[in-house]
């Protein structure tokens, strides 16, 4: 049985003994000459695209945490009144523009 | 200057005599040893197709520091591999066959009586890993000498040496597996 098998795994390592060289088919050159003919089309490596989504979700992070920080703490106090309103309204009132 | 060299120096000049010349010395080895990786007749066509246009338009960059021999089956081995590489990545995005339905692979240059042995024997190179399989594929189907192996993988002659240990290691290891399930068929 061990015999057999190794065996047959010599046979197996030696299968390519002997054996030719495979050759492509006779058309393959006209079809590699045409090809040149055309110009050769720009490829855009994989690399710029990563850096162009890195740089991209950068930005659009920027953006979220620049929002989240307008509407959270500059406009707004602890009982989501809007500061800016408040501030017109003390304004208003200190020139007290409708008393005569 | 040999005249290899001499022949990528006339491409590089747009000669197109020069170009058929060195296809006509360089395809049957370029497709023998694409067709050893992708294991299909058309994708080793495709690779080269590819490198032979690789040639031609980088021939102006051709240094001369490598053997016109070593550069080119450089250029087929990576070639090759990004062809292995783009399969396996579009076979993980299909749905239908997938490559463990692939056919066994039988290369036209084994002898008949060898044929199923050789199957067999392409199927477990598939497994190695890419520089093992290189260095198998190199020196073993195409019968290039070791320095030459290791010139064009751009190793040391130590470091080929063991990569062939360890892929006949594999392979063996995989063909004792295989080995009950053959007896059965």
């Amino acid at each position: 049985m061990e015999e057999d098998k190794n065996k047959w795994i010599n046979e197996v390592f030696n299968s390519l003994e002997g054996s030719s060289r495979a050759t492509p088919d006779p058309g393959l050159f006209d079809k590699i000459e045409a090809g040149l003919a055309t110009p050769e089309a720009r490829v855009v490596p994989l690399r710029q695209w990563k850096w162009a989504a890195m740089a991209a979700s950068i930005l659009l992070f920027l953006n979220i945490w620049t929002v989240r920080q307008y509407l959270g703490q500059d406009n707004f106090d602890g009982n989501g009144v809007s500061m800016e309103l408040e501030a017109d309204q003390q304004l208003i009132s200190n020139y007290s523009i409708y008393d005569i | 200057m040999s005249s290899e060299e001499e022949l990528i120096r006339l491409i590089a000049e747009g000669n197109q005599t020069a170009f058929q010349t060195l296809y006509k010395l360089y395809s049957a080895k370029v497709y023998n040893t694409a067709l050893s990786y992708v294991q299909q007749v058309q994708d080793a066509e495709e690779v080269t197709q590819d490198v032979f246009t690789k040639i031609y338009r980088s021939a102006v960059k051709f240094e001369g520091r490598s053997s016109a021999s070593t550069w080119i089956y450089r250029i087929t081995v990576n070639s090759s591999l990004n062809k292995v590489k783009k399969n396996k990545r579009f076979s993980f995005l299909q749905f239908g066959p997938t490559e463990i339905e692939r056919p066994d692979f039988e290369h036209p240059g084994v002898l008949l009586d060898k044929q199923e042995n050789a199957k067999v024997l392409f199927k477990v190179i598939d497994t190695l890993a890419e520089s093992q399989k290189t260095a198998f594929i190199l020196s073993f189907v195409e019968g290039l000498p070791r320095q030459e192996v290791a010139d064009i993988m751009d190793i040391s002659l130590k470091a080929v040496e063991s990569l062939l240990q360890r892929a006949k290691k594999n392979l063996q290891l995989k063909l004792e597996k295989i080995y009950p399930n053959r007896r059965k068929k």
